[in-house]
C-alpha cells in the first residue's frame, strides 16, 4: 500500500524539464541529389531470350543507362559513377548493404531486376533511402520487349516525383518540324520523337509545306497546318494509327491551329 | 466497512497533498519562453567587454566638452594678469620718475605715496580679481572636471558598468532556470544551422504556395549523433494534395542524417538533449 502510494507520489513529482529547443532551418543547398543507378539485375536465361529478340546485349544495363541519363539531364540529380559501386546488381536488388553506398555518398539508390516471361518484358525496380536504409517505393512493369525504353523512361518519371514532389517529363514526347535541304529548297516534315532524342520518326513524306504542330492534351493527337495544292489547310493527326483528315473545307486560309483544355475542340482561324 | 472509508479518505487526503504540491510547479514550468535576448547580450559582455566602450566614451566627449569651456573661462583671467603685470610695473617706473623728478623739482611726497596707494589699489583690485576668478576655475574644476583625473572618472565608469554587470549577473543567476530553458547561444545555434544548410538538398519540385514547413523532434546523444527522429506533422503526410510534404519531410531527415554527428555544444547536455528542428523551405524556393 506505501508502496503504491510512493510510486504514486514519484510519479506526480514535478520534474525540471526543459523547454524544448526550437532552431529554425531556412536555407538548404540546391546541389543536385548523389543517386547510384545500379545496373538492373539479369539472369542468364532472360539475357539470352531478349539478345535474341531486341539485340541488345544487356537489356538491364540498358534501361538502367536510360533511368540514369534522363535523372543527369534533369540537372537535379548526380548519377554516381558505376565503377565506384561496391555491391553486385543482383545482391543489391535484394537487401542493399547501405553502408557501402553511404560510403561513396550516394543518398538515393535504384536497383532491379529484368525477367523474360511470356514473351513479356517485366522489370521490377526499387528506389532506396540509403541515409534511412529503408526502401521508398517499388515498382513493377510488364510490357512488350520493343517497349524496353518507355519502361525506362516510365520508371525515370516514379523516381523523379518520388524525390522532388514534381511529376516527372521523361515519358514524353516531342513533336517538330524537321527541315532539311538547301535554303531555296527547304523539305519540311512533321517529326516526333521521344524527349531524349530516340525513337525519331517523320510523320509526313515532305512534299507540303507543314507548319504549328500542336499536341492535344491526351498527346495522341496532332494538329497542325499543311499546304495542300497551295493551300494552307488545317490538319488532324492520330499519332498511333497514322491518319490524317482535314479539319473543315472553308473558303481562303485556315491556319494557327489549337486544342482547347479539355482536347474535344480544335480552334484555329481562317479567312 | 471502516477500513475501506480509513483508506479512501487517506487517499484522498493524500491526492489533494500531493496535487496541490506538485500541480503549482507544474504549472510553473516555464514552456513557452521568447528568446531572451538580453541575457544574449550579457554573455557576449563578458567575453568582449564591448558594453564599456560606449560609456567610455561618452565621459571622454563630456570631458572634452568640459574643457572646452573651461578654457574659455580662463582666457579672461590671463589678460587680467598681463594688465596687473603692466599695473605692476607701472609704480615702479613712477617711483623711478618721481625719483629721477626729485633732483629737479621739490618732491611731493603726498602725491606720490597717493599715485602709489592708487596704484597699489589698482594692483591688488586685478589679484583679487585673478584669485577669484582663479578660485572659481578651481572649484569649477574640482566639480566637474579635472584633466588628471580623466583616467579615475574612466575607472569609476568602468568600476560602475562592471557593477552593473556583477547585478546583471546576480539577476542572471537568480534566473539560471529560465536561462536553461532560452536555448542555445547564438554562436552555437548559429554552429548548428550552418551544418545543417550544408546537408539539407532541398526538392527544387515543391508548390511554392503551400506551407513548406517540417518540424522534426530530435533525441541526442552527448556526442551529437541522432538517436530518434519524429516528424511532429507526421498526419499531414498522408493527406491527399500533401504529397510534396512526404518529399520535404524526408528531404529534412535526410539532412539530418547526413549531418551527423550534429555540431552540439560541448556543455549542457540537459538543455539540448532534445532538439526540435523547423525545416522551412519557403524562403529558399521563393528568393
Amino acid at each position: 500500500m506505501i508502496k503504491k502510494i510512493i510510486t504514486i507520489f514519484l510519479i506526480l513529482l514535478p520534474i525540471n524539464s526543459y523547454a524544448l529547443i526550437e532552431v529554425d532551418i531556412t536555407r538548404g543547398n540546391l546541389d543536385p541529389l548523389p543517386v547510384a543507378v545500379s545496373p538492373l539485375s539479369i539472369d542468364e536465361m532472360s539475357r539470352k531470350s531478349f539478345e535474341k529478340v531486341l539485340k541488345k546485349e544487356n537489356i538491364g544495363e540498358e534501361i538502367s543507362s536510360i533511368v540514369e541519363n534522363n535523372l543527369r539531364t534533369s540537372g537535379l540529380f548526380n548519377p554516381l559513377n558505376k565503377q565506384a559501386f561496391l555491391q553486385a546488381p543482383d545482391i543489391a536488388n535484394l537487401k542493399p548493404r547501405f553502408e557501402d553506398w553511404n560510403l561513396i555518398k550516394a543518398q538515393a539508390l535504384i536497383t532491379g531486376k529484368v525477367n523474360y516471361t511470356n514473351d513479356k518484358l517485366r522489370v521490377e525496380f526499387r528506389l532506396w533511402d540509403v541515409l534511412a536504409a529503408k526502401e521508398m517505393m517499388a515498382l513493377a512493369f510488364t510490357t512488350v520487349p520493343s517497349n524496353w525504353r518507355r519502361v525506362g523512361h516510365i520508371i525515370s518519371d516514379k523516381i523523379y516525383e518520388r524525390l522532388t514532389g514534381e511529376k516527372g517529363y521523361f515519358d514524353t514526347r516531342i513533336i517538330y518540324v524537321s527541315e532539311e535541304g538547301p535554303k531555296t529548297q527547304r523539305i519540311k516534315k512533321l517529326a516526333i520523337m521521344d524527349q531524349d532524342g530516340f525513337n525519331n520518326k517523320f510523320l509526313t513524306l515532305g512534299n507540303e509545306l507543314v507548319l504549328t504542330p500542336r499536341f492535344n492534351p491526351a498527346s495522341q493527337m496532332v494538329t497542325y497546318l499543311s499546304y495542300f495544292k497551295n493551300l494552307p489547310r488545317v490538319y488532324l493527326l492520330d499519332i498511333e494509327t497514322g491518319t490524317q483528315e482535314v479539319v473543315g473545307d472553308f473558303p481562303g486560309m485556315t491556319f494557327a491551329p489549337r486544342f482547347s483544355p479539355n482536347g474535344k475542340k480544335n480552334n484555329y482561324e481562317f479567312s | 466497512m471502516n477500513r475501506s472509508i480509513i483508506i479512501s479518505s487517506v487517499f484522498h487526503t493524500l491526492l489533494i497533498i500531493i496535487s496541490a504540491l506538485s500541480l503549482p510547479f507544474l504549472a510553473k514550468k516555464p514552456l513557452d519562453i521568447p528568446p531572451v535576448v538580453s541575457v544574449e547580450l550579457i554573455q557576449i559582455a563578458e567575453k568582449t567587454n564591448i558594453p564599456f566602450a560606449p560609456k567610455a566614451k561618452k565621459i571622454i566627449d563630456k570631458v572634452k566638452e568640459k574643457e572646452k569651456k573651461i578654457v574659455s573661462e580662463q582666457a579672461p583671467p590671463k589678460k587680467i594678469k598681463k594688465t596687473k603685470t603692466k599695473t605692476v610695473v607701472s609704480p615702479d617706473q613712477n617711483i623711478k620718475n618721481i625719483k629721477n623728478q626729485t633732483p629737479e623739482a621739490i618732491p611731493l611726497p603726498d602725491k606720490t605715496v597717493k599715485k602709489i596707494k592708487t596704484k597699489q589699489e589698482n594692483k591688488q583690485n586685478p589679484e583679487k580679481v585673478d584669485k577669484e576668478v582663479k578660485q572659481v576655475s578651481e572649484f569649477e574644476k574640482k566639480d566637474l572636471f579635472d584633466p588628471n583625473n580623466i583616467a579615475a572618472l574612466i575607472d569609476k565608469s568602468k568600476e560602475e558598468s562592471a557593477e552593473v554587470l556583477k547585478n546583471n549577473n546576480d539577476i542572471t543567476q537568480d534566473q539560471e532556470r529560465s536561462i536553461d530553458n532560452s536555448g542555445l547561444t547564438l554562436s552555437e545555434e548559429d554552429a548548428l544551422k550552418a551544418q545543417i544548410f550544408g546537408c539539407w538538398s532541398i526538392p527544387l519540385g515543391l508548390p511554392y504556395n503551400e506551407n513548406l514547413l517540417v518540424r522534426i523532434k530530435l533525441k541526442l546523444k552527448p556526442d551529437g549523433s541522432v538517436t530518434k527522429t519524429e516528424i511532429l506533422d507526421h498526419a499531414r503526410m498522408n493527406k491527399p494534395g500533401q504529397g510534396f510534404y512526404k518529399v520535404l519531410a524526408e528531404s529534412a531527415l535526410r539532412a539530418v542524417k547526413l549531418c551527423q554527428p550534429l555540431r552540439v555544444p560541448t556543455t549542457g547536455y540537459e538543455r539540448w538533449k532534445e532538439l526540435q528542428l523547423n525545416f522551412d523551405a519557403r524562403e529558399m524556393l521563393e528568393g
